[in-house]
């Protein structure tokens, strides 16, 4: 533990020095202001970042970009409770209460409440994780490749099955990611597949392309079909935080907690990110709150548990990324991105190997979340201004921004092809209801769940029953099996509950018959 | 209604057809493999089975399903939570096509442009057109932003982050090259 506080002691001297902690003013700002235009995503924003930090060193690029996305899970909110336009899908449960409250004129103290969730979640996760990821990455560095399959599976399996939408359209998502990433030479034999002749595509399809494509460019289609309407902005001068008490914040402490495990656990597992929390978590305040049957009635308990839940999810998120080098969401893949780019790989090593960057990026997540809450409590009122922007404008920068970070990436313009390409599929899937995060995931996990399903095959003569029989990696294969049915066994006993409580009622509507003698 | 159902199963019906293509050419990877082992195609497979296995899952789903309302039915984890807002009636949200096919169009054309006219031109008409697409008429910052822009980025990345953006092809390349030398790119 000394080292571990001896680490992170000098992780935040790293933060403190000028240029590092420059960006991570200047990722919390873009981070803030991602969040909250409503046609930016958190992920497409730290996409469009990246080519941002080709020139940086490494530990202001994952500064940057670790600010970037925790300050992208809090301002969405803003937008939400002032004028009812969610920045994020995460920001959807803050309509109910956060909005409501405002409605009836406590929007200074929502957006109060809004702060506090933010700032506690986030300090709660940062604290788990730097407690937890060092012994996580000693477990991990026993693991074998039955282990990180498993792994992998369950969060490709998990992104599937608590993503929403249909069942089918999430697989075949999934399966089309996966097929993506299969494109190119093989590591193991070397052998082209789906190439079709094209040079470009011996090389692979980088995640990056399509992440930016289906993710960003799909979007602005998306959004260009419907005309570019611009959010109404009313009341702008008015804005302003108002702080609960400590009392209040005291009697809401199981809240705050709540929501802050929900974001965690969510968070660690890969694939579920920030949106799934903050909904996981207002559903777990609709079960177990205090004041369950006044949520939606503008209370703060609607407020807290799914920001803090949001926020905390990022801390919880990371560790998969540092500890095994697995991206936990889509973020945290385009910060893999980064510690690619500059030449480390993430994983149980890294703590040997890499400790300063390691503790900075820790450190900088509670200086991050600190900042995050001042510029929040201070300058809300100017940056939700940036809603003033025309969207047209705005969107054909997010698109130029797009083409760079495709572009400078390998730089050639065929990527550009690709990723006008993955645009008009990221659309088409929009417009068909095909969710696109199953997608994005299956490129971004497939090379790694291929390279260790091959491995443990050629380890284990064929045999794939080792991913059931071997302790750990048959727990998590079971888990994983868990979360694929409990969403169907739920929708089937919720479908029956419906016709059940449906046939009720026609028969109370229906008169009886004597009912009928009667008349 | 047969005809809404076919609608519905159409994109299923080509990823199906896309599934067996690409199982196909998963049977002509060519590799050289020890006997006993499983070769680079076998991924691959095992995936392409899965999509078409849900695809044809997909097809028979829209074919046997009445009509779209039963879509609820479709969605095994829909938003775990309503609005709890009292229903209003909303009007279908209008769409524009067309707008979306010159956005593609012109994205397209800046792609197959780029290399010709060089970063700076290109880039600069294009988002000229994309604001004119996105119906946004204020031309005075149509103009200003969409050159502004254009220049701030290639001062950016050829000059601070040095990313080689294209030149283009004589005589387009005149005006980066002049350009480059009024930002001092070497």
């Amino acid at each position: 533990m000394d080292n571990v506080l001896h680490h992170l002691a000098i992780g935040f001297l790293h933060v403190f020095e000028p240029w590092n902690l420059a960006a991570l003013i200047v990722g919390l700002v873009t981070g803030l202001l991602v969040a909250v235009l409503p046609g930016l995503t958190l992920v497409m924003g730290v996409v469009l970042a990246l080519p941002f930090t080709y020139s940086m060193d490494v530990i202001p690029a994952i500064i940057l970009l670790t600010a970037m996305y925790v300050s992208g899970t809090y301002a969405g909110a803003w937008t939400s409770i002032l004028f009812r336009v969610p920045g994020e899908p995460m920001d959807v449960p803050l309509l109910w209460d956060g909005y409501t409250m405002a409605r009836k004129g406590q929007a200074a103290l929502a957006l109060g409440w809004t702060l506090t969730a933010a700032f506690i979640g986030g300090l709660i996760a940062a604290t788990f994780m730097v407690a937890a990821a060092h012994p996580i990455a000693k477990i991990a560095l026993t693991f074998s490749t039955p282990e990180y399959f498993a792994i992998l599976f369950f969060g490709l399996v998990s992104v599937v099955s608590l993503g929403g939408g249909s069942l089918t359209n999430a697989f075949i998502s999934l399966f089309i990611g996966l097929l993506i990433a299969s494109v190119g030479v093989d590591d193991t034999y070397g052998a082209e597949r789906f190439t079709f002749g094209v040079d470009i595509l011996r090389d692979g399809i980088d995640y990056l392309v399509v992440m930016v494509g289906a993710y960003g460019l799909g979007e602005v289609f998306a959004r260009m079909e419907k005309g570019f309407k611009s959010a109404p902005l009313q009341a702008v001068d008015t804005v302003k935080t108002r702080l609960p008490k400590l009392r209040e914040l005291w009697g809401a402490k199981m809240t705050y907690l709540r929501g802050s495990l929900a974001g965690i656990i969510v968070g660690l597992v890969p694939g579920a990110g920030a949106t799934i929390a903050s909904f996981v978590s207002y559903g777990a305040e609709m079960q177990y709150g205090k004041r369950k049957e006044q949520l939606g009635t503008g209370i703060p308990e609607g407020i807290i548990a799914p920001q803090t839940a949001a926020t905390s999810s990022v801390g919880g998120a990371l560790i998969p990324l540092i500890t095994m080098g697995i991206p936990g969401s889509g973020a945290t893949a385009i910060i893999l991105g980064a510690f690619l780019l500059h030449g480390l790989q993430p994983g149980p090593q890294v703590f040997a190997t890499s400790p300063n960057i390691v503790y900075a990026m820790f450190a900088s997540l509670f200086v991050g979340i600190v900042g995050m809450c001042l510029i929040g409590y201070f300058a809300a009122k100017v940056l939700v201004k940036v809603l003033d922007f025309p969207e047209a404008v705005v969107s054909a920068y997010v698109v130029m921004c797009c083409f760079l970070g495709a572009f400078a990436a390998r730089n050639n313009v065929t990527d550009l092809w690709l990723l006008a390409s993955f645009g008009i599929l990221g659309y088409l899937f929009e417009r068909f209801r095909f969710p696109i995060t199953p997608l994005v995931l299956g490129v971004i996990l497939g090379p790694l769940a291929e390279t260790n399903f091959m491995t443990t095959m050629v380890s284990y003569d064929n045999d794939w029953t080792i991913f059931f029989t071997r302790p750990i990696s048959g727990s998590i294969m079971a888990l994983a099996i868990i979360a694929l049915v409990f969403p169907l066994v739920r929708h089937r006993l919720r479908s029956r509950k419906l016709a059940r409580t449906a046939e009720a009622g026609m028969r109370a509507r229906r008169p009886g018959p004597t009912e009928e003698v009667q008349s | 209604m047969r005809l809404e159902r076919l609608k519905r199963a159409l994109p299923y019906g080509v990823l199906l057809a896309a599934g067996f293509y690409l199982f196909y050419m998963a049977n002509r990877i060519e590799y050289f493999a020890p006997p006993g082992r499983i070769g680079p195609d076998a991924w691959p497979k095992i995936v392409i089975s899965l999509l078409v296995a849900a695809s044809v899952y997909g097809i028979v789903r829209a074919l046997t399903r009445s009509s779209p309302e039963d879509r609820h039915e479709e969605a095994v984890v829909d938003a775990p939570l309503e609005d709890p807002e009292p229903p209003v009636a909303v009007e279908p949200e209008k769409t524009y096509p067309g707008l979306l096919l010159l956005g593609i169009l012109a994205t397209l054309a800046y792609v197959a442009l780029v290399r010709t006219l060089g970063f700076f031109l290109a880039t600069s008409a294009y988002l000229i057109a994309f604001m004119i697409i996105g119906r946004y008429r204020n031309w005075a910052v149509i103009f200003s932003t969409g050159i502004i822009g254009s220049l701030l980025m290639m001062f950016f990345f050829m000059r601070v982050v040095y990313v080689s953006l294209p030149i283009g092809s004589e005589p387009f390349s005149a005006v980066t090259l002049m350009l480059m030398k009024l930002m001092g790119i070497k």
